[in-house]
């Protein structure tokens, strides 16, 4: 009997053991928080939130999930509000002693980001795909008021003693047709629930994807892509095509101070995703998802340098004036380290004490940073992203060292999972001064041929021409192209958040009938096209006369400007320009938009 | 006896043994006493009391140190390892000190001294066998590291070349000038074992020589030159199986040579030739550029098509080739030996380093620090061997001067002095062959020029070193008769970025863009809509030099070979090809010819220059290369703050011609002189002013071989002295005519520096001077004669007195020259075929 206890004994330790590490569930974690001193990790592939153990080597708890966590915020108590994403996102209230759910609320469309703010002792929430911030009870995750924020926001911070939030939004909002393309920024009073500020970043910046500050809340850091879309993309050499950056905003002016370019004249950080600021305020930590890497920014020595430049001094051999900072590759040189995280797709980061901790969403680790030397050690915490056919496809799309000296990745241009940039861009295979606005490639290997022109046969020939004349890379495995094939066919289109409770509105329902009647004899069946390329009106320029691909419509909710130039910002303004012409009243275009956004 | 004695001995003996084994490949083919340390105290304790005794007898100090460095070079060749511990552990800086000393027992306890030991011999025997074997346990600590998995090393030896000037070194078999090449030479391999290196011969030719080894990725095929005879052969490639030992030659042809080739990531071959023809423009030798072929040597074709030589090309892991591009398009000739970049298909020439600075001089034999964006390089100068200075060159930290460049053992930044013959004091280095961010191997001479004489059989050779940043070093293989150059780690390695090509054979042209031209450092002061044209010339080179010209200017003084003007004037002949429109907001989006050296020169609305760009630019036919602006800073990224540009919204332009002559090389004789037999050749005879603006072709001097208007030699302000060598030179800033003086300094000249826009001739005829009616197309094309450095010719054979055997001379090399540009013709439309093919 002592004996058979022993075993179920050591049995049990073996398989709780096993439970720790979780092998046989997928880790996939694109966010990581550290919650006082312990780290919290977001599993997206398990649509868990994971508690580690201190030195990161294990999962100690896991709490399930309805949709993917997209941000957590402490509450005084110890409890935290989790926002899950989706067109009919959630707030869960967890506790925190317990790691259990106490409540959970239905929530908007994609929760993004949360705030808890003492000041007002309410939550903040950013509805990504409804462009809005919440204030929401803190008790209960009911919504109090709602305030319009700028395109898709992603991330905030607070300042000014909780007086103000900083937002910051994914993707520009206007014509791409115009002289500067950009997202914005919005500082939001919180007393007045106002948006005050808007800040625009560089001409060219889009995908931004997190802010942090620093300890003094002095600064926020914001990173994103700032494309230099405004030319031909004959090289990708110096930064031609894209390069990746940081914007520095001084909260207490509430304006851009300058932006930096992560990248240096030889090679891209390509992709920069999470950020933070090491707890003694001496670093600036970017994960760089594409170039697989972390870059670290001496703090100090930074804001030195853009002083110095500010006051006239040539700080670096190649800054013209210190309004070219964003121009310059060479500014970081000597105060900043890349590190690599010896994994693929570091999407978030963290420090706590003296550590940096890193997500490898796509290898299952999290790195672990320490010491001067940058010593990196890798923590497995289950089965990888890239153990599967889509996951590695995943991986690729995302992967800028399949590119030349790693300036950028697929998802540089079509981001958010192979959709949009909201910038035209001059290609090189219809002939060059002819710009079209980037296609979201969702569907595209159900919908050929591809491409605005339709120039590509199909989707696989895109894929593979993409890696060829946009990353320059020459050589790739048929495999790795495969991958990421299934990768894009897995894409379905998320719900639009112009449903209601996922049904038609009734002014969409009206719309229906008019698409019918004017639309649907080329923009027909399940993807609202019969993918004809016709000679359409409103072709200028160059592109004059050239033949236009009847695009499908499914999602075109977010993948706004619209033709084949990006000259409309809305539905509406597209269909005066595309049509329907003649004998329709400006309300039944209204219902003809709210039905298209509605697919 | 006791047992640690007897071990001690045993071991004493184990390593004797060893060393004897080194100094037996190395000894031997130098006299000297068998048993190796007390032959090498002998000898020292010899040179010591040689040297006392001459200074004794009353020698001067130029005689004790000709005497110094006979006694160095046979100590180095007779005792390499232990010569070269004694000297690094001597001073630095006075490698001649300890002969200077009253005995030798004195230099050994001092240098026992140095390493921390017991320092108080009386008996030199035992003090230097104390010495020589703490010099071996430092030798066990340093190259723990390095040897700890056998590695191998490939080497050549070869004589060290001393051309005039350090890119005359393939030694052509129908050289014109110089014939740089000492036979006899051999290809080897070491493999160390322990800290202990064991030669082997893999090939050897008493009349020929191989030189510029490469190693393919997969560790196991190198690519190498060799030349079989001094008048029989020429250098060409070949391919080793380093595990058969098998050799099979990849490129043929008497007549010319094929050297420095590098694998390129698709298994294609870049490398240096002398098929390119020409001659070079300062000189009278056969210049190099860089051609590539697949590596069965099919499809053979050009890919540099550059002035004058190109050199030691090395491949980045990034895919990126970097190379030694002399280039003086337009300015002096002395200082301008930089670093440039290319794709791996010969798209993207753009400068890597150093194209508007004085210093470097001229930067060789570059190779990646792995795992770094860094280059290792030698630091030579322009009328220098390839030795000297040994640095590191960091792009990301600037592009000019020192800015980027650390040198090595030990650390330090150099000064960015203007210096020819740079790097030649001391101590002397080249071929570096980096293993990381600390260590590399490199050929060495600690003594340099202070070893033997300069050309002589004691001259100064070159063994192969472990080094360290911080100048720690241990020889690891010599040979007493030669040098031992460009070691080579055998190591597979991941094969470099392979990048997609973007070169279309069918076509014949490229595109540029430009986002904004008054972007950049040319530009300073312009104010925007100033520039309203980019006029496009193409440099054409000599075939060979007949006749010559001189001049000195800010950038030096030099010669001009078959001259295009006389000296100061144009280096090269300049073929118009026309304008193309620069928009308002200073873009401008243009087809050219491809595989040609361009030049772009951004023109007012009068068509006079604003700034032109001295130096050339090319492309592979269907390539679009962009760049920001008017020689913006390579670290900086194009301009965000601008829209689309207008050039972008109007599409690609052809060129235009500017004048009704269209496409064609400018002459003087064709161009300007009628007009001023037109207009004012009535009052400007000679007689009635003394300012003669006839056109009589008239010889002028004895060197140049060329008879030049009147016109042209007093409007230049050329006065020819016909008893001195540098006889017939012009003054490029005369404020009556003036132009930008081809002999001008390296860096970047302000706009408006000099040309029609500043003479006032120009003036003159716009006025209407003396009554005259020139019109506006004839002062353009007086205009275009200054802005283009007032060539006389437009022909090289042009108003030529050259003797019969001359224009032999000269045909012979065309003629050649013709051949190559045929073949590489038919290697395109071949390698055109072959592409059709693969894509079935």
């Amino acid at each position: 009997m002592k004996r058979l206890f022993v075993i179920v004994l050591l049995l049990s330790a073996v398989v709780l053991n096993m439970a720790g590490k979780s092998t046989k569930t997928m880790f996939a974690a694109d966010r990581i928080f550290a919650v006082g001193d312990e780290l919290v990790v977001a599993n997206r592939a398990a649509k868990q939130l994971a508690k580690l153990s201190a030195d990161a080597s294990q999962i100690v708890k896991t709490l399930n999930l309805a949709t993917p966590a997209t941000d957590l915020a402490l509450l005084p108590s110890g409890d935290m509000w989790v926002a899950c994403e989706g067109n009919m996102g959630w707030l869960y209230l967890v506790d925190g002693e317990r790691f259990a759910v106490r409540r959970k609320v239905a929530s908007g469309a994609t929760p993004s980001a949360v705030e808890y703010l003492a000041a007002s002792g309410s939550l903040w929430v950013a509805q990504r795909f409804a462009g809005e911030l919440w204030e929401v009870d803190a008790a209960t995750g009911e919504k109090r008021s709602v305030v319009k924020v700028g395109r898709e926001p992603v991330d905030m911070v607070s300042f000014g003693d909780d007086a103000y939030l900083l937002v910051a939004n994914n993707m520009p909002e206007m014509a791409a047709t115009e002289e500067c393309v950009a997202a914005q920024l919005d500082v939001v009073d919180v007393a007045s629930h106002k948006v005050v500020e808007r800040i625009i970043l560089p001409n060219g910046s889009t995908d931004v994807k997190a802010v942090a500050k620093d300890a003094e809340g002095d600064y926020a850091y914001v990173t994103h892509l700032l494309s230099r879309y405004q030319l031909p993309t004959s090289q990708l050499d110096r930064g031609w095509m894209v390069t990746n950056a940081l914007s520095i905003i001084d909260l207490r002016k509430k304006q851009l101070l300058t932006t930096v370019l992560l990248d240096t004249p030889q090679r891209g950080a390509a992709n920069p995703w999470g950020v933070c600021v090491t707890p003694d305020n001496g670093e600036v930590v970017v994960a760089a998802a594409g170039s697989q890497e972390v870059v670290l920014i001496d703090r100090e020595a930074l804001h030195a340098r853009i002083t110095r430049a500010q006051a006239g001094e040539k700080v670096t051999p190649s800054l013209d004036g210190w309004e070219n900072i964003p121009n310059d590759a060479g500014f970081l040189y000597g105060i900043r380290d890349f590190v690599s995280t010896k994994g693929k797709g570091v999407r978030s980061v963290v420090a706590v004490k003296d550590k940096i901790y890193a997500t490898n969403y796509y290898t299952g680790q999290i790195a672990v940073i320490s010491g001067k030397e940058r010593n990196v050690q890798l923590q497995s915490l289950g089965t990888s992203l890239s153990s599967t056919t889509v996951g590695r496809g995943d991986m690729y799309f995302h992967d800028a060292t399949l590119c030349y000296q790693m300036w950028q990745s697929c998802a540089t241009c079509h981001p958010n999972d192979g959709r949009v940039d909201g910038l035209n861009w001059d290609l090189m295979n219809d002939g060059m001064g002819n710009p079209k606005n980037t296609k979201s490639l969702l569907l595209s290997h159900q919908t050929a041929p591809c491409m605005v022109t339709g120039i590509r046969a199909n989707a696989e020939t895109a894929v593979r021409s993409g890696v060829r004349y946009i990353l320059f890379a020459a050589g790739v495995d048929e495999k790795v192209y495969q991958a990421m094939d299934e990768y894009l066919k897995a894409q379905k289109p998320l719900p639009s958040p112009y449903l209601v409770k996922g049904k038609f509105s009734a002014a969409a329902r009206r719309g229906k009938k008019i698409f019918d009647r004017s639309c649907a004899e080329c923009h027909s069946g399940k993807y609202y096209s019969d993918f004809g390329q016709y000679d359409v009106a409103w072709t200028e320029g160059a592109d004059k006369g050239r033949k236009m691909d009847v695009t499908h419509l499914n999602e075109c909710w977010r993948t706004a400007p619209y033709l084949y130039d990006g000259r409309s910002v809305t539905i509406q303004e597209m269909l005066k320009v595309h049509g329907p012409h003649g004998d329709v009243t400006e309300s039944e275009l209204n219902d003809l938009a709210e039905y298209v956004l509605s697919l | 006896m006791r047992k640690k004695s007897f071990l001690s001995i045993v071991k004493w003996c184990g390593a004797m043994c060893v060393l004897l084994t080194l100094v037996s490949f190395q000894a031997k083919d130098f006299e000297g006493d068998p048993e190796a340390v007390n032959g090498f105290i002998t000898q020292m304790q010899k040179s010591l009391d040689d040297v006392l005794q001459y200074r004794k007898e009353g020698a001067t100090v130029a005689q004790v140190h000709r005497r110094l460095t006979q006694h160095h070079s046979k100590l180095t060749k007779s005792f390499p390892l232990f010569y070269d511990w004694w000297l690094q552990d001597g001073k630095k800086e006075d490698p001649h000190e300890w002969l200077w000393q009253k005995s030798l027992l004195d230099g050994i306890n001092q240098r026992l001294s140095k390493h921390g030991v017991r320092a108080d011999y009386t008996d030199v025997k035992k003090g230097m066998r104390a010495y020589l074997k703490v010099c071996e346990q430092r030798r066990e600590r340093r190259l723990k590291e390095f040897v700890k998995d056998s590695p191998e090393i490939l080497y050549t030896k070869l004589r060290p070349l001393r051309p005039s000037f350090y890119a005359y070194t393939e030694g052509l078999s129908d050289a014109r000038q110089e014939f740089n090449f000492f036979p006899g030479g051999a290809l080897c391999r070491m493999k160390m074992n322990g800290i202990w290196g064991k030669e082997e011969c893999l090939l050897e030719d008493e009349d020929g020589g191989f030189r510029d080894l490469d190693l393919h990725f997969d560790g196991e095929h190198l690519l190498f030159a060799w030349k079989k005879s001094p008048k029989e052969d020429d250098y060409h490639l070949y391919e080793m199986n380093l595990k058969d030992g098998s050799v099979r030659q990849i490129t043929f042809g008497l007549g010319n040579a094929d050297f420095e080739g590098i694998y390129l990531p698709d298994d294609n071959i870049l490398f240096n030739s002398t098929r390119c023809g020409g001659a070079s423009d300062c000189f009278y030798t056969e210049v190099s550029n860089m051609y590539m072929c697949d590596r069965e040597g099919r499809f053979m074709r050009q890919i540099g098509f550059d002035q004058v030589h190109t050199t030691t090309p090395t491949l980045l892991d990034d895919g990126r080739v970097v190379y030694t591009r002399w280039d003086y398009s337009d300015r002096g000739q002395i200082w301008t030996q930089p670093l440039f970049q290319m794709n791996a298909d010969g798209t993207g020439q753009a400068e890597y380093y150093g194209m508007n600075s004085w210093f470097p001089t001229t930067v060789v034999h570059t190779k990646q620090i792995p795992g770094t964006r860094k280059v290792m390089a030698t630091f030579i100068g322009h009328h220098t061997p390839q030795h000297g200075k040994l640095g590191i060159i960091d792009p990301e930290a600037g592009r000019d001067e020192n800015e980027g460049v650390m040198f090595v053992a030990p650390m330090r930044k150099p000064a960015a002095v203007k210096v020819d013959a740079y790097g030649q004091s001391g101590e002397q280095f080249m071929y570096p062959e980096p293993l990381n961010e600390r260590e590399f191997l490199v050929s060495y001479s600690p003594l340099g020029y202070d070893i033997g004489n300069v050309l002589g059989r004691n001259a100064m050779t070159f063994g192969i070193y472990w080094m360290n940043v911080d100048g720690e070093r241990e020889l690891l293989v010599a040979d007493g008769k030669t040098s031992c150059n460009h070691a080579t780690l055998v190591a597979p390695r991941e094969r470099p970025f392979m990048k997609a090509s973007t070169v279309d054979y069918t076509r014949e042209d490229g595109v540029y863009y430009m986002q904004n031209v008054y972007e950049g450092r040319s530009m300073e002061g312009v104010k925007p809509g100033t520039i309203k044209k980019l006029r496009v010339v193409e440099i054409e080179f000599r075939a060979a030099t007949v006749g010559k010209a001189a001049g000195g200017g800010l950038g030096g003084g030099a010669m001009v070979g078959t001259p295009p003007g006389v000296g100061r004037t144009a280096w090269d002949l300049k073929k118009i090809w026309g304008v193309v429109d620069v928009h308002e907001d200073g873009s401008a989006f243009f087809r050219v010819p491809a595989r040609k050296p361009l030049y772009f020169q951004a023109l007012d609305e009068k068509g006079y220059v604003v700034q032109t760009m001295r130096s050339w630019s090319t492309l592979q036919p269907g390539e679009t290369q962009s760049c920001v602006g008017c020689h913006e800073h390579k670290n900086v990224v194009p301009m965000s703050q601008y829209g689309m540009s207008m050039a972008m919204k109007a599409g690609i332009q052809d060129l235009q011609p500017e004048s009704e002559l269209g496409v064609r090389n400018f002459s003087y004789m064709k161009e300007v002189q009628p007009i001023w037999d037109k207009h004012c050749i009535s009052c400007h005879d000679g007689v009635k002013h003394k300012l003669s603006l006839k056109g009589d072709l008239k010889q002028f001097d004895y060197e140049s071989k060329r008879l030049y208007a009147e016109s042209y030699i007093h409007l230049t302000h050329t006065k020819p002295e016909l008893d001195r060598v540098w006889t017939i030179t012009a003054k490029p800033y005369h404020p009556e005519v003036n132009w930008i003086d081809a002999m001008s300094e390296p860096t970047i000249l302000k706009p408006y520096h000099a040309g029609a826009a500043t003479s006032n001739l120009i003036k003159r005829l716009e006025n209407g001077h003396g009554g005259t009616k020139v019109s506006k197309e004839e002062i353009h094309h007086v205009a275009l004669w200054l802005d283009l450095l007032v060539p006389f010719v437009g022909d090289y054979r042009e108003s030529n007195i050259w003797t019969k055997e001359e224009h032999a001379f000269y045909d012979y090399y065309d003629n050649k020259r013709k051949i190559e540009r045929e073949r590489d013709k038919e290697n395109i439309r071949l390698l055109v075929e072959y592409q059709k093919t693969q894509k079935k």
